[in-house]
């Protein structure tokens, strides 16, 4: 991929955002919770996908995807004239798959309202009718930082609806006493800057800066598989997790990897898991 | 001092925090007058 292609690729992508915003405003009336529009070409094939992002209140709201075939690529590189011209198809046939990802949804939501009262015939019944959908619902709880209820998505899409009950019981987001959670938060808040604590009373998440790399990490409310890695553009990167042993409560946990990215930043990436 | 030695030899990181939730700064060794926070090692989850 050289920059001639990105360029091109950004060009499309620039293009095809003006059309679904215009299309957008002519079908809603409401334009735009359209964030982005993105076109993905896999290095490892000819498969090229263009990405929809949608935000309400500036949080991920929902994603839609759609496939492009050889034949309306034409070749190696998307071409921008065709892929502008059939914007409203495409857009069209990302809504339908959009509703239809929205009514899988619907039915993993019943899945797992039935497996957390206990039913887990009926959330069986619910998993199997859901379980062609994929795993958006997992990313996108892992986008907002629920990271136990993504694990537990995760699972049951994977079919280890038993390892779903494990993992959520094994890595609940809060341990301890209520008191003893009150004082982890109280020395965390103590320990953030004025703007990590407006970042964390409001979104449940804060920024710190790698002291080595000066890379910018979020910290999202949580004990483990917490962390994010931003991009220069403050786009996820990829996840880290690390986490202090002897099963501290959340805001121990955070202050933890606060100090460790912020004073011990290789130390902390040589220990750190990735997750994607 | 005891104490020190006993926590950063288990791997705690001895931290004196930044003003105002700045980064702190870690401490190799003891000060009687710093106020330290003792930070559990971490490991990957």
């Amino acid at each position: 991929m050289n920059d001639v292609y990105h360029r091109c690729i950004e060009a499309v992508e620039r293009a095809l955002e003006q059309m679904f915003r215009r299309v957008l405003h002519d079908v809603t009336g409401d334009p735009p919770r359209l964030d982005e529009v993105q076109v993905h070409h896999s290095e490892f094939s000819d498969a090229v996908r263009i990405r929809a992002q949608f935000k309400v209140e500036g949080q991920p709201d929902w994603l839609i995807e759609y496939p492009i075939s050889r034949h309306e690529v034409g070749g190696d590189l998307p071409s921008s004239g065709q892929l502008t011209y059939n914007a409203d198809a495409i857009w069209s046939r990302c809504q339908e798959d959009h509703y239809v990802a929205r009514m899988r949804a619907a039915s993993v939501q019943a899945m797992v309202d039935a497996y957390v009262s206990g039913d887990l015939v009926t959330a069986e019944l619910h998993r199997q009718g859901a379980d062609q959908i994929g795993n958006h619902e997992a990313l996108y709880h892992a986008s907002t930082g629920q990271y136990n209820v993504a694990i537990g998505y995760s699972a049951l899409y994977s079919n280890h609806s038993n390892a779903a009950v494990v993992f959520s019981n094994q890595f609940p987001i809060e341990v301890g006493t209520k008191e003893a959670q009150e004082r982890g938060m109280q020395l965390l808040k103590e320990n953030l800057s004025p703007q990590q604590l407006a970042d964390y009373e409001t979104k449940k998440h804060f920024d710190v800066k790698g002291g080595e790399s000066g890379k910018t990490y979020r910290i999202f409310h949580g004990r483990q598989m917490n962390i994010e890695v931003l991009d220069g553009k403050g786009k996820r990167e990829h996840g880290l997790c690390a986490l202090p042993q002897g099963g501290l409560v959340a805001g121990d946990c955070m202050l933890a990897q606060k100090v460790a990215i912020e004073c011990d930043e290789v130390d902390f990436l040589k220990v750190a898991n990735r997750f994607m | 001092m005891e104490r020190f030695a006993e926590l950063t030899g288990k791997g705690y990181r001895a931290v004196i925090s930044g003003a105002a939730g700045e980064p702190g700064t870690i401490v190799k060794a003891f000060d009687p007058d710093a106020d330290v926070l003792f930070i559990p090692a971490l490991q990957g989850g």
